[in-house]
């Protein structure tokens, strides 16, 4: 996990029974071993889809060698199917890599991206369940964002988990935005949908492995955890506000210095007061 | 031969798709994102789409088979997917799909599928694959 311990668990007591809430993990956050097991079930299900292309992609390749070896001017297409097995096994490899990661703690190998494509990514990949839930995505990507350390896989994976989760938050029509900026010493990311919100109770268990209010569809509780591992891994630190029947958003900061001052918990540490309906922090 | 348009984002897949199509004798056309497949299928009047489910480009395999499909309603569409659990949402997005693959699946596999969609067959039964496991989905027609 991540070296630096960031967040105190707190409930910001001027919003008080005003029906909004923030929730910042606690310092004690960090998965036990047999937790991060238990983690990996969703997170497998979650790569299963990566994974299946390239396996397939080796299959094709090698039948297609099979049936072609042996006859005339074949020799440079069954270089090519044999290329694409490399290939292919090579990605099969590196994914089963990053799962793996999450059972040897091992350190994240992250080089300087751009959040603003990892979030395109993200949308993309998310776009086809939005449309099949009546959601409406929205892209509000800051072109000054800078660079920041990470892998960005992992980090595509969190958001794509953030933005499944706002679709499903949804009853019918939901607008969800994911926004960059730029801000000091780091990037954000934020991921705000105007769906049901979640309860005072939810919002302090949210982090809790296995804890989920989509069991009714599905829902395995680890992706918040597991979220949350991987931008604790970056050095990053994620809030959440929500108001019930309101909405919710999600605010993740990524550190761009390899060696990131403490977060300012004061400026991060916006409310979503009830007389505010829009609920942005 | 049939007029083959593969609608696949992943470039490794793409290509090892289209050369084994290729070598079966069927002429290949791939288009690597959403908007080329529209455009591409609207401008060469495939006999058969192969099409990912998810593509980048901020469209699906479904959509782009839905806007091919009321151009051309003559088209066979055969969708595939990694994601077994969209299998049943692939088949009922649009007219017109034939079959839909869960990922990975046999070369026989699809080229049965390319046979049976051109010659019109209306009886699928379904498949069992042993690479894909019991998620293979094939239909009868839309009639």
């Amino acid at each position: 996990m991540g070296q630096a311990t960031l967040f105190k668990l707190r409930m910001d007591d001027s919003d008080a029974g005003r029906g909004s809430h923030t929730h910042v993990p606690a310092e004690s956050d960090s998965l036990q071993k047999n937790e991060r097991l238990a983690c990996i079930g969703l997170l497998t299900a979650a790569i299963a889809h990566d994974i299946n292309n390239p396996i397939g992609s080796a299959l094709l390749a090698a039948e297609t060698a099979l049936a072609i070896k042996g006859t005339a001017g074949s020799a440079e297409q069954l270089a090519a199917c044999l290329t694409n097995i490399v290939a292919s096994l090579d990605r099969c490899g590196r994914i089963v890599k990053t799962l793996m990661r999450y059972t040897r703690e091992e350190p994240v190998e992250k080089q300087a991206c751009s959040i603003n494509d990892v979030v395109e990514q993200a949308m993309d990949i998310s776009r086809p369940y939005g449309d099949a839930h009546g959601a409406d995505l929205r892209l509000d990507l800051d072109p000054e964002a800078p660079l920041a350390p990470m892998s960005p896989l992992e980090i595509e994976l969190v958001l794509v988990n953030l933005i499944r989760n706002a679709i499903e938050a949804g009853d019918g029509r939901v607008v969800i935005s994911v926004g960059t900026s730029a801000i000091e010493d780091g990037v954000r990311v934020v991921v705000r949908d105007n769906g049901r919100g979640m309860t005072e109770e939810q919002l302090a268990h949210v982090f809790d492995p296995l804890f989920t209010t989509r069991r009714r569809v599905g829902g395995s509780g680890l992706g918040m955890s597991i979220a949350l591992g991987i931008v604790q891994s970056h050095d990053g630190w994620m809030r959440i506000q929500s108001e019930e029947g309101k909405g919710t958003a999600v605010t993740i900061d990524l550190p761009v210095a390899a060696n990131p001052t403490e977060p300012d918990t004061a400026n991060g540490g916006r409310n979503c007061h009830g007389s505010n309906p829009d609920c942005r922090g | 031969m049939a007029r083959i348009l593969i609608v696949e984002d992943d470039p490794f897949f793409a290509e090892i798709l289209a050369c084994m199509l290729g070598l079966e004798g069927h002429d290949v056309t791939v288009a690597n994102t959403a908007g080329d497949g529209v455009w591409l299928g609207l401008a060469k009047h495939p006999d058969v789409v192969v099409s990912d489910w998810f593509l980048r480009g901020g469209m699906h395999g479904g959509e782009v088979c839905r806007r091919i499909h009321a151009a051309w309603s003559d088209i066979k569409i055969i969708m595939m997917t990694g994601h077994h659990e969209l299998l049943s949402q692939a088949a009922e997005y649009c007219e017109g799909v034939e079959a839909v693959l869960a990922k990975p699946f046999h070369k026989e596999e699809i080229l049965e599928m390319i046979c049976r969609a051109l010659s019109g067959d209306a009886a699928f039964s379904p498949m069992h694959s042993p690479a894909a496991g019991p998620y293979h989905v094939s239909l009868d027609p839309v009639s």
